[in-house]
């Protein structure tokens, strides 16, 4: 499909969305009541602030994608242009005793444009150290999660996907308050931050939809301009996951069979997940290096647990920036199924000749291989090189040469991954 | 550059009085040919109102800038206000004293705007306006170029130019 084509369809598409327009205009409509309020009122100030990404991008093969059941990122073979285009659109209006309110819609090419309302929140800045913020937050997971959607504050045309992907979108905002803590020891600056909530949603990777509740974490960095470092302990107690219909078909079966127990071992809702997260960097003149290292273990049951890390180190030549990465994932489930499968075929296999019993045994093994089969068939480690190149012009956009080796260790396996993307952010205080 | 010597010298050869003029306007035309760098002022001043007497570091002038911290050194409140992106002395400020580029600094500001942690200081839209608000209030903190600077305001810290 020729690239005009794709600009045809796309705009159609976007006009044509109820969803789009509706939310759009919604979101105008309040916002020009909160400017006709802002504006008969002199302490009031109204902000809009907005971004986008083009991106195109070009994948030689999937082979990676399809080799352990859960892609590594959201290519498809051949060239496309709907991974990484998205837009963003944010209205502030703030009192200049520090009360405000922002929402925040974000359009994905990823989710066919469907406008999301992805912030939405008050927040009351006190004498500048303190920031509370109540709503709907995206949720400082990592170092580049909160503003991950922003193309043009970081160099790479997308964030390490070994990293930042959606397999974890059950963690990627909350409902709830967040309180931010900023100070400064001589020329070192603090900034500690804590939050509580929950959240919900749909479509995520190993289920129909997605409840958590009482998630919380804090995040402590510090930096003195020249070098950072980032601390981030989060957690999700109690995450609910509604099956796939084949996921609970199987625990359906298990029951029946008498496996409850199994079953629920198995089963992916009630988790307790914990996210860890280190990050740290150097800014030289102009070179710099960054590196990342996470790690998030899911407590049990069939969605893996994941450490991943990158290192991304570059020079910036004036409006050029060129920079070199590399990023690791090993992901793997901690097979606490097995034993007590293998337990009960061991005590069935001294009766063995009973045709009952034998049947019996024959279906646990089936089963115990099935388990093994699914525990190795998710176990892998991903690594990624990536090269890069920036330019950024007089105006705040930027445009983004990369190239990325994927590489599938385990299955010896190895793709190309060729992108181009424009960045722009736009707006301004008023 | 040499083509457009040679041809002043072809055109003006013949004028003998001229030989004066010929002369200046060689030069000229040599140095039009020369990139032009835009008209930098020698000097950056940091400004703020007649009556504030309070001594400032570079390193704590950035930082406030940066949104980092709100108070003087001796513990008032400061609340920094921004020339007009579009002269020159706002992305000589953000390179010599913020010690950013100027698409580093949008990352920065682009960081906290659209995650909520913060605001870059108002902008102020002409330097006229900009030196008649900070030297009516102490806890204004500004900058302009030597060229543009008056003395109804204080000035706290000159910044001489290095060409970078």
């Amino acid at each position: 499909m020729g690239l005009i084509d794709w600009c045809k369809g796309h705009i159609l598409q976007i006009y044509s969305r109820g969803f789009l327009l509706a939310g759009l205009v919604k979101f105008l409509l309040a916002y020009m009541f909160l400017i006709g309020a802002a504006k008969s009122h002199a302490a009031l100030s109204h902000n809009i602030n907005g971004y986008g990404t083009i991106g195109v991008g070009y994948l030689n093969d999937d082979s990676v994608n399809e080799s352990d059941g859960v892609p590594h990122n959201l290519f498809d073979r051949g060239v496309q242009y709907d991974v990484d285009s998205r837009f963003g659109i944010q209205g502030t209006v703030a009192h200049d005793n520090g009360l405000g309110f922002t929402g925040q819609l974000v359009a994905l090419s990823s989710e066919d444009y469907d406008v999301d309302l992805e912030w939405s929140y008050l927040h009351f800045n006190y004498a500048n150290n303190l920031t509370i913020r109540a709503g709907r937050l995206r949720r400082p997971l990592y170092l580049h999660s909160d503003y991950r959607r922003i193309g043009y504050i970081y160099p790479w045309a997308r964030l390490p996907a070994e990293i930042y992907s959606d397999d974890i979108r059950f963690a990627s905002s909350i409902d709830g308050l967040d309180i931010i803590y900023q100070f400064n020891v001589s020329q070192w600056d603090f900034n500690a931050e804590i939050y509580y909530g929950g959240t919900s949603g749909r479509d995520i990777t190993f289920g129909e939809g997605y409840t958590t509740r009482d998630d919380y974490g804090l995040v402590l960095d510090v930096g003195n301009g020249l070098v950072f470092f980032r601390l981030g302990y989060h957690r999700s107690p109690r995450v609910e996951i509604e099956p796939l219909e084949s996921t609970q078909a199987l625990f359906d079966g298990l029951t029946f069979a008498g496996f409850s127990e199994v079953a629920s071992d198995l089963s992916i809702s009630d988790l307790d997940v914990e996210f860890y997260d280190f990050a740290t960097g150097i800014t030289y003149g102009s070179w710099f290096v960054n590196a990342e290292i996470v790690n998030y273990r899911t407590g049990g049951g069939l969605i893996p647990d994941d450490a991943s890390w990158y290192i991304n180190g570059g020079k910036r030549f004036g409006r050029f920036t060129t920079h070199i990465s590399f990023s690791e994932r090993r992901r793997r489930i901690k097979d606490t199924f097995s034993p007590p499968i293998h337990a009960q075929i061991e005590q069935l296999t001294p009766l063995a000749g009973n045709p009952v019993v034998d049947a019996t045994i024959a279906g646990l093994t089936g089963l115990a291989q099935g388990v093994k089969s699914a525990v190795d068939d998710v176990k892998s480690k991903h690594q990624s090189y990536t090269l890069g190149l920036r330019y950024d012009f007089n105006k705040p956009m930027s445009l983004k040469f990369e190239y990325q080796q994927i590489h599938d260790k385990d299955n010896k396996l190895r793709n190309d991954l060729f992108s181009v993307t424009f960045d722009f952010i736009f707006g301004g205080s008023k | 550059m040499i083509y457009l010597v040679s041809r002043s010298t072809l055109f003006l050869v013949d004028l003998n009085k001229m030989r004066f003029n010929y002369c200046s306007i060689s030069i000229s035309l040599l140095l039009s040919c020369l990139p032009l760098k835009p008209v930098i002022a020698e000097e950056l001043i940091v400004i703020t109102a007649k009556d504030n007497p309070v001594n400032i570091a570079i390193a704590d002038v950035a930082r406030i800038f940066l949104g980092k911290i709100n108070k003087y050194p001796g513990g008032e409140d400061v609340i920094p206000l921004n020339l007009n992106p579009a002269d020159p002395s706002y992305d000589n400020f953000a390179r010599v004293v913020l010690k950013k580029t100027p698409s580093q600094l949008r990352a920065y500001w682009a960081k906290r705007v659209f995650t909520g942690k913060g605001r870059p200081p108002k902008v102020i839209s002409t330097t006229e306006e900009l030196l008649e608000l900070v030297s009516k209030d102490k806890r204004y903190l500004s900058y302009i170029d030597s060229e543009g600077a008056n003395h109804n305001v204080r000035w706290v810290i000159v910044i001489k130019n290095n060409d970078s």
